[in-house]
Order: C-alpha cells, then structure tokens, then sequence
C-alpha cells in the first residue's frame, strides 16, 4: 500500500465514525418523536 | 394541573440553533481538511503520511475534552444531585469514548507504515486503550443500572476516575519514551503544519459541542418520556385497599 492509501484510509475511516454518529443519535431523536406523537 | 394534563405534556425538544450549528460544524471538518492537505508540503520524513495528523490529533484533544467535561459534571451531580449534569457527564463520556476509538484506529492506520505494525503495547496506545476500557465500562454500568440515583452516583464515580487517566495518557510519550513520538502541538510543530492543525482542532471542537449537545437533548427527552409512562402506570394500578377495611382475624377461642 502506498502511503497515499494510509492517508486515504484515515480520511475514509474519521468521516464513516463521526457520520455514522451524527445518524445514530439522529435515528434515536426520531424514535423519541414518533413514540411521543 | 392534573395528572392528565401532565401526560400530554410534550417532549422537550431539541434547541433551534442545534440543527445549523451542525451543518456548520460538518461543514468546518470539511473545510478545515481540505485547507491543511492542500497547503502543508510532505512531511521530509514522513512525506504525505503526515496528513493524519490533522485527523488524529484533534479526534485525541476532542477526547480529551470530553472526559474533562465528564469530571466536571460528574463532580458537579456529587455535590448538587441535578440530573442534568449526570445526564451531560454521561454524553460527554459516550463522544469522548467515540473519539478515542477514532484515535486509537487511526493512529493504528498511522503506525502500519512508520513503525511496521498495526499495533504495539507502546505507553501511550497502551494507556489510550485503558482510557478506552475505562469508559466502555461507565457506558456499561449506566445501561445494567435501572435505578436513577444509584447509576448517577456510581457513574459519577468511574468518571471521575476515569478522567483522571487523562493527564497519564498525555503524559506517557515523556514519562515512558517508547515508541510513540513527543505530543504534537504547534509549538512543537514546523510552522507548515501549525495552522492546518490549528484549523482542525477547532473544526473537530464545534463537531464535539454538537455531539454532546445532540446526546444530552436526546437524553432528556428519553428521560421525559421514560418519566411520563411511569407516571401513566401508576395511574392505571389499582389502589391497595384501604387499611381500616383489612378486619384483623380473631384468635381462636380455646
């Protein structure tokens, strides 16, 4: 692997985790409103 | 207001500038990113593989920044009781857990390369780990504890340990010199680098405000609703009979 693809890999990794959490804590406010409702 | 009332009472929802302030951060990561690869030249000896940098160093101070939160809301419910700050130390812990993973698997995607191998029981990967465990177990203990009271208590209690790993695992690159190179800061920094690191810290520090903002709204509202069934089912029990109905049974005669 070149060393381009580490830096590549790392972007990739950092942007999956903080998206994936944005959702998940969006996912979980959704459920809250819809049992409110 | 009746108990009725009281049932319909909405939700707490979350505050209006939330929502913005989270495109705005996201739209901070990106830009902040896209300015430090495309103005700091390659790094004379570790070429591009330096660019990491801009991603692992502030998922580390974000980290870091969480669990200071976490031992000021954690030390705050033991003195006040409130459970809001039991609820903000609890958020700050989930994000700060969130972002030491991120930094301990991008720092593994950083060491492959330079040091040869994805992992290494190194002082500081391995005191990052510990901060790691020790927070995987506060989340742990706040999802089997279902009385309020006694997980605040005890989870104020692992924060605030916790936390107090902190200085060690920032310390450890100088107390134990092993693998893992001097902490990265921009007065240890080639001016190159200093501003793309600057910029990134702070994008990753508005990402960290709205993550612990989002978390701790949506705790609040969990709260609010797990709080109005209790109240609904208390109003469906039926009522114990009352005492002076119970007759008291006779001895017999003998």
């Amino acid at each position: 692997m070149s060393d381009v693809s580490y830096v590549v890999a790392a972007y990739a990794l950092t942007w999956v985790v903080i998206l994936a959490y944005a959702l998940a804590l969006r996912a979980q406010a959704r459920r809250l409103t819809e049992n409110d409702s | 207001m009746n108990s009725h009332e009281d049932d319909r009472t909405p939700v707490p929802s979350m505050p209006r500038w939330l929502t913005p302030f989270g495109i705005a951060a996201f739209a901070a990561v990106v830009l902040a990113q896209l300015t430090a690869i495309a103005t700091s030249p390659a790094d004379r000896d570790m070429g591009h593989l330096q660019k990491i940098m801009y991603v692992h160093v502030p998922a580390a101070w974000s980290a870091f920044i969480c669990f200071a939160v976490v031992l000021y809301a954690s030390a705050r419910y033991l003195w006040r009781r409130s459970w809001r700050d039991d609820l903000l130390a609890a958020a700050a812990a989930e994000v700060g857990a969130v972002f030491t993973a991120l930094t301990l698997a991008l720092g593994s995607i950083w060491g492959k390369p330079t040091w040869g191998v994805w992992w290494t029981w190194d002082a500081r990967l391995t005191s990052t780990a510990v901060l790691l465990m020790v927070f995987l177990g506060y989340l742990t203990l706040r999802a089997v504890t279902d009385d309020e009271q006694r997980r605040a208590r005890w989870s104020a209690a692992v924060g605030i340990l916790g936390a107090l790993n902190v200085p060690i695992v920032y310390m450890s690159v100088q107390w134990w010199r092993t693998l893992h190179q001097l902490q990265s800061s921009p007065r240890t920094l080639a001016p190159a680098y200093t501003q793309g690191l600057r910029i990134n810290a702070l994008a990753f520090l508005l990402l960290l405000v709205y993550f612990v903002a989002r978390r701790y709204y949506v705790s609040r509202a969990a709260r609010a609703v797990a709080e109005r069934a209790e109240r609904v089912a208390l109003d469906f029990d039926p009522a114990p009979p009352p005492v002076a109905a119970v007759r008291p049974v006779e001895a017999p005669h003998v």
